[in-house]
């Protein structure tokens, strides 16, 4: 019976190629939309699935609350804290420190540098990451010893059966053996944990004393909760443990679970998405987009059966019933959705790579994995049904005897019904377009933010220790580069974040009152390279011997000192006292999504882990080879690349979200375009005759068009009415997350609509300029 | 084996009510062939189309093997259309898409005849009606007469016992016209009940009874020998 039908089917689809092309070609693309996004959420949602714990794992973390009531989220604890949480914490069974770090192994004359952790010997044991060779416990007691991956086993040593040998670290000058005392399985790429080594904490322990003491910033805690343990209770237990240590002020504990640890962060205090803002983007943008195809494929459907709704009344009257026509027609819609899933299917091995390039996704595509095949599964059905239930039920709904009486079958059918369809279709494109825009404006915003330097002559390159300890000849050959007028170390690339510290004291200060401030570690060239505002004093210079010790403050931290007079007094950061020597404003040294907080800049050169470049004359493709030859002088692996400021990601994430937007909205305007214009080729058609008759009756080919056009203008012009006040709001949630936010750019919403109706019009028009510029007397013929 | 009573069919439109068909009574029995004619608009097709349950009657009693069919819902329509009764239209309504054999094979697939038997129900139509060679062509490319045979082997195909035929000749030349009267006659003397409309006053002939229909009230009622 099936086969029967398909016969058919297939013969119709033959017959009407462009009406075939089109839905098959539209629900290609929607399907490799819903494809792809399906799989972004998959992956999101298989990581650390591998543990054995997974559901009992936790980080222990901490809130801090800022005097200005800013909240951040701060990982690395005190390797002492562990002690307090074991005695006051019974349901935590097991807690592991980790510390996460960068070593340089050599191996003869070579040399690798290396991601891996430092871990208590339970590391193993809580985590499942599965040994290749070697027991399992006690690996990493003992303090010289290490484990490795089989990746980095390879690397080192060509082979992975390498326990018992030695690997060597090289730090400075200083060269250390560690025996290799077991091979892990690689790091799965879908594990929040990423490292090819584990080496005891005690060793970073005992190299590093004041990671013990109360407040340093030193480990992430990883707890596994006993069964059955209530987390709300743990939690309410932990919060104040540290709270009132006088070097942890204002810190909350809490427990964050693993599997949220990719979805959520913490922005202002406040859980936020963070992962699950992409399954989410990703996930409304493939349905909307696997909608439209969908009511393409009914629109187009719907004005072609009209043609079948004959057909289906001839089966009426031959003995079938109506739910042999809709199970009939049903297949037939299957048929077109397999085969367009098929398709959709090598295009989705063909858009991976990029979309993992531009995403930065990490999305693979294997049938093999029954998810992959119940989610094409899941798809194909629910695209089936909705796209072939609604033009089923039209046919079957079809009245034999209208039919044998030869009644023309008005198309008026779902008229309504096909025009909302049209509405909706539009309105996703729209709002998306403006949507990408308000992103970018905001983005470009942000990248234009007049912070008191030009920020297209600024090179950002990332340090090394090599390189910091050849600081005065690496920035003397940058220097003689022609061009470059500025070199400087520094901790803080403007608007990409710094460090912090509530170690600050000053005159007058209340003793008990622990306060943070944003802390800029640098050099005497970081004016030079950034141009700061300063109000007040003046920058750091060599003529003034006195200035190694001296701090600059922004204004608003010369408000939380009280200082009228902030020239001259004295503060002290971190132990060291220095005088103030200068204030300076309007710089934003952490972001732009906050209000500006209190700032320090010292010569202090801790972890100063940038350089900035800056040059007056030349252009960044002229200097980068002479940057990367001085660069690679001192720093022979180079694993840094000179970037541009203006190139830097930007710090909200903002290029992701508005590619999506971008790629989402340039698909979505493509099919419903394709649709419309299926749909105007269509009632272009079927108004062959009338056109013949208007153009005999002396109408020109242009009117034709107009005609033809102005019945689809009417439902745009309803779609932008929804669209617009949609594409506002969504606009203005976004950027009120910023707290330095461009207005509300209008024009957007003009051009969103101006594009989005050119567009349609003339998809409209290219097909009514096709049965309007026909032969009058050949289209009154042909009826 | 047809029986309507008082059978009335009209349409209600703002103002005024039209009769289609009025006060019709009608006995047709088992093996009867019967032609209706009268003049365009008169209600024939109405009528056909009742007997044939596509379409219903606006008020009476129409009983078809002594079975209330005025009273029959959806589903049990389906298998009256499936088990007792063909169609022949003037336009021939073979479906475009499907091949003479597939045309003449609908039936049988939504009567659920099984594949084998199909075949053999097919080929025997296809044999009788000299088709065989004509089995792979489409609706298109056959002349009108080979079109309505195709017809005719759609309905007799699930043995019906009722063939209902809204003027099957009406757009076929003469010649063709007579070879499809004659094939009717010939099926009516097999067995099979035939009721058809047209306005060919010699193909009237081949039937016994001929009923006048004028303004929807049957004028006259004939039974020849
Ligand atoms: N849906 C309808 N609404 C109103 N009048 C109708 C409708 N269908 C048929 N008629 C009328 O019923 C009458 C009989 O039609 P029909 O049975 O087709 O006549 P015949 O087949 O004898 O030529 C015609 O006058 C026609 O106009
Ligand atoms: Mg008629």
């Amino acid at each position: 019976m099936i086969r029967n039908f398909l016969k058919t089917s297939v013969r119709f689809l033959m017959r009407n190629k462009t009406y075939s092309l089109l839905n098959f070609l539209c629900l290609s693309f929607g399907l490799t939309c819903a494809i792809i996004a399906a799989l972004y959420i998959l992956n999101i949602f298989s990581y650390d699935k591998f543990h054995k714990n997974y559901d009992r794992l936790y980080q222990v973390e901490a809130i801090v609350t800022f005097f200005n009531g800013d909240r951040f989220l701060k990982e690395p604890l005190s390797a002492s804290l562990v002690g307090d949480l074991n005695a006051n914490v019974p349901e935590l069974e097991a807690i592991t420190r980790v510390v996460p770090g960068g070593l340089n192994f050599i191996n003869g004359d070579r040399s690798f540098t290396e991601q891996g952790i430092y871990a208590d010997d339970n590391f193993l044991n809580i985590f499942s990451f599965p040994m290749a060779s070697g027991g399992n416990s006690n690996e990493i007691s003992e303090l010289n010893t290490i484990v490795i991956s089989e990746r980095m086993a390879l690397k080192l040593f060509e082979t992975t059966d390498c326990i018992g040998k030695t690997a060597v670290i090289k730090d400075n000058e200083k060269q250390e053996a560690y025996k290799i005392t077991g091979v892990i399985r690689n790091v799965p790429s879908q594990s929040l944990l990423q490292f090819d080594f584990i080496i005891p904490l005690s060793k970073f322990l005992a190299g590093n004393p004041l990671a013990n003491e109360t407040g340093a910033s030193s480990c992430h805690y990883w707890a596994l909760v006993s069964e059955n343990s209530d987390i709300t209770k743990i939690n309410n237990k932990i919060r104040d443990l540290i709270k009132n240590q006088e070097t942890t002020l204002n810190q909350e504990l809490f427990l964050f679970p693993l599997r949220e640890k990719i979805l959520y962060n913490y922005a202002g205090g406040r859980r936020v998405w963070d992962g699950m803002q992409y399954v989410v983007i990703f996930g409304c943008i493939a349905f909307a987009i696997l909608l439209i195809a969908c009511f393409n494929f009914i629109n187009l459907a719907v004005a072609m059966n009209i043609k079948r709704y004959r057909e289906a009344g001839i089966k009426k009257v031959a003995g079938a019933s109506r739910s042999a026509i809709i199970f009939q027609y049903l297949t037939e819609t299957f048929v077109i959705t397999a085969i367009s899933l098929l398709f959709s299917i090598i295009l989705v091995r063909l858009l991976i790579p990029l979309v993992n390039s531009q995403f930065n996704a990490g999305i693979s595509f294997t049938i093999a994995d029954f998810r992959v095949v119940l989610i094409l599964a899941a798809i194909m059905i629910s695209t089936g049904i909705l796209s072939g239930l609604l033009p089923a039920l039209y046919l079957s709904s079809s009245n034999p005897l209208s039919v044998l009486k030869g009644e023309i079958v008005k198309s008026h059918s779902y008229s309504f019904f096909r025009q909302s369809l049209i509405v909706f279709q539009f309105v996703i494109p729209v709002v998306l377009i403006i949507f990408m825009m308000i992103i970018k404006t905001q983005d470009n915003y942000m990248r234009d933010y007049d912070m008191g330097f030009q920020n297209d002559k600024l090179i950002v390159i990332g340090n090394t220790r090599n390189l910091e300890a050849h600081e005065g000849s690496l920035k003397t050959d940058l220097l003689s580069i022609p061009g470059i007028e500025a070199v400087s170390f520094t901790n803080c690339i403007p608007a990409r974040g710094t460090t912090v510290s509530n170690e600050v004291t000053w005159t007058g200060k209340d003793a008990s009152e622990k306060l943070h401030f944003w802390c800029i570690n640098t050099d005497y060239q970081y004016n030079t390279a950034i141009n700061l505002n300063i109000t007040d004093g003046r920058y750091f210079s060599y003529s003034f011997p006195s200035d190694s010790a001296s701090f600059l403050i922004n204004d608003i931290a010369a408000g939380v000192f009280e200082y009228d007079e902030p020239l001259g007094k004295t503060i002290s950061v971190d132990g060291k006292e220095g005088t103030i020597i200068g204030v300076f404003k309007d710089f934003h040294s952490v972001d732009l999504a906050g209000p500006f907080a209190p700032t320090i800049i010292s010569l202090s050169p801790a972890s100063r882990n940038n350089i900035l470049i800056r040059f007056s004359s030349g252009t960044y493709s002229s200097l980068k080879d002479k940057i990367r030859d001085v660069y690679i002088r001192y720093e022979p692996e180079m694993s840094f690349a000179p970037t541009l400021y203006k190139d830097l990601p930007s710090y909200s994430n903002l290029d992701m979200s508005s590619d999506l937007a971008g790629t989402a909205c340039f698909i979505a305007l493509l099919l419903a375009c394709l649709g419309l214009s299926g749909l105007a080729s269509f009632s272009a058609s079927s108004r062959t005759k009338e056109i013949g008759i208007r153009k005999t009756n002396g109408a020109t080919t242009l009117s034709v068009i107009k005609l033809l056009g102005i019945g689809y203008t009417r439902w745009l012009i309803i779609s932008f009415i929804i669209a617009l006040p949609i594409a506002f709001l969504l606009g203005r949630i976004f950027l009120m997350r910023f707290y330095f936010h461009s207005p509300l750019p209008l024009w957007v919403f003009v051009a969103g609509v101006c594009i989005t109706y050119t567009i349609a019009l003339l998809s409209v028009s290219v097909q009514s300029w096709r049965a309007a510029s026909r032969n009058p007397v050949e289209a009154l013929r042909y009826e | 084996m047809i029986s309507l009573k008082n059978i009335y069919k009209y349409y209600d439109s703002k103002f005024q009510r039209t009769f289609v068909l009025k006060d019709i009574d009608l006995e047709i029995s088992e093996g009867e062939f019967v032609t209706i004619m009268g003049p365009s608009g008169a209600g024939k097709s109405t009528l056909l189309n009742i007997i044939g349950m596509l379409d219903e009657p606006s008020e009476g009693e129409y009983y078809f093997l002594d079975q209330p069919a005025h009273k029959l819902n959806e589903k049990k329509k389906v298998e009256f259309h499936r088990n007792f009764v063909g169609f022949i239209f003037q336009a021939f309504h073979l479906i475009d898409e499907m091949t003479v054999y597939e045309n003449i094979e609908t039936p049988l697939i939504y009567k659920g005849v099984k594949s084998k038997e199909r075949q053999g129900l097919v080929a025997d139509m296809l044999d009788r009606f000299n088709m065989v060679a004509k089995k792979d062509l489409f609706p298109a490319q056959l002349s009108g007469g080979q079109q309505q045979l195709v017809g005719i082997a759609r309905a007799i195909v699930g043995k019906p016992k009722l063939l209902l035929a809204d003027e099957p000749t009406g757009n076929l030349h003469s010649d063709q016209g007579k070879q499809i009267m004659e094939l009717l006659s010939q099926l009516n003397s097999e067995g099979i009940t035939i009721i058809q409309v047209t306005h060919n006053e010699e193909f009237a002939k081949y039937s016994r009874r001929i009923i006048r229909l004028t303004d929807g009230l049957i004028s006259s009622d004939n039974i020849s020998n």
